[in-house]
């Protein structure tokens, strides 16, 4: 089953609970931080809209 | 003079041609193609001496019977045995590699490539034991002319078929509706990155397999059937990926109520007409063909409701 990994977002009301959660500045840093985390944890990084990002395992 | 001497030694003559011939359609079934598989010199040899091992098994036995050494024939299931192991050899091998493959075979298709590595053995044997019969029976001549009949045969019988016989394969537009990437009418998968998005758009090519009849559609629905296109898709064109790049995806989804095919392929030359015709190509895999509307007609012929 895949996982989330990490979650990175602009907006802070948005998210909360399990994974490791990253605030970005704005829509350009977030998909700066999507970007890293894509290649170093090797997960695909997949837009839930515009301001929120999950980065998931699917291995 | 030559002729009378083949007369005479007529059971050498069945063993000789019977091998010549086994081994000669082991030499015309071993190919060398785009899959590059036997290509490398040291798998081409030990193709190439199963398949005289396997010719010289499948003559020798004919005269041992017509000597009424009966015993002979357990000789064959010792080689049916040996063959087995040839099936297992090629499955290791590949299923070591595959791990390293950035598009991997998969298991259904690896399968699919032992066992006909195995299979062509045993057409050998059979050549070779059939060519020989007629040599040692008639003559000669008829033994050479079934030889060469049965080469034909026997490369026939090997041809399998293609994905271009049990689908309609037409190239799509890929567009993204914000994240969400399409081709055609059919959902592939949620890409965040722009920069993925971007290559995706810029390289990608998207096909749509149209099935062609109800046991199409479970055949092309099989997840092995659809590695082994992206597999032989990426092997003839190369592949826009790397380790690390997960987003970087060829990938191949079903569109669910219509029972079509969407494939996205990120070819590392983007040539439509080889793509598209790599696509058809593609061998049908043993293990995905299923015949449900023949088993469910069988099956009222034999219930009549009621």
């Amino acid at each position: 089953m895949a996982k989330i990994v990490g979650v990175v977002t602009t907006k802070r009301e948005y998210v909360g609970g399990g994974a490791p959660i990253i605030f970005a500045r704005d829509e350009a840093h977030l998909q700066m931080i999507a970007h890293l985390l894509e290649k170093v944890m090797d997960c695909s990084a997949h837009s839930v809209d515009e301001e929120l990002f999950i980065i998931v395992d699917h291995k | 003079m030559m002729l009378g001497w083949l007369h005479a030694h007529k059971e050498l003559t069945a063993v000789v041609l019977g091998t010549a011939f086994g081994m000669a359609v082991r030499v015309t079934m071993l190919r060398s193609d785009y899959r590059q598989y036997p290509a490398y010199p040291h798998g081409k040899i030990i193709h190439l001496s199963l398949g005289l091992i396997a010719g010289a098994l499948g003559s020798v036995a004919v005269p041992a019977l017509y000597n009424k050494d009966y015993t002979a024939i357990t000789f064959l299931s010792l080689a049916a045995q040996q063959f087995r192991e040839v099936r297992n050899m090629e499955r290791n091998t590949l299923t070591a590699i595959d791990k390293m493959e950035l598009i991997p075979r998969g298991a259904a298709y690896i399968e699919g490539i032992a066992v006909v590595f195995e299979g062509r053995n045993y057409l050998a044997i059979l050549t070779a034991f059939i060519t020989s019969n007629f040599v040692l029976w008639i003559g000669w001549w008829v033994g050479l002319i079934m030889g060469l009949v049965l080469l034909v045969v026997a490369n026939y019988f090997m041809k399998g078929k293609k994905i271009s016989h049990i689908a309609d394969v037409q190239m799509a537009p890929l567009k993204l509706e914000g994240p969400n990437l399409f081709v055609g009418d059919v959902y592939l998968m949620n890409v965040g990155l722009d920069e993925s998005r971007n290559i995706i758009m810029q390289l990608g090519i998207g096909f749509i397999l149209t099935p062609k009849n109800d046991d199409a559609k479970v055949t092309i629905a099989n997840l092995g059937q659809r590695q082994a296109i992206l597999h032989d898709v990426s092997t003839r064109l190369g592949v826009y990926r790397d380790d690390g790049d997960p987003s970087l995806l060829p990938i191949a989804k079903l569109g669910l109520p219509t029972g079509k095919l969407g494939i996205l392929v990120l070819p590392r030359e983007k040539d439509t007409d080889k793509a598209y015709q790599s696509v058809r190509n593609v061998p049908l895999l043993e293990a995905a063909v299923r015949m449900p509307t023949e088993a469910n007609r069988k099956s009222t012929e034999a219930n009549p409701s009621g």
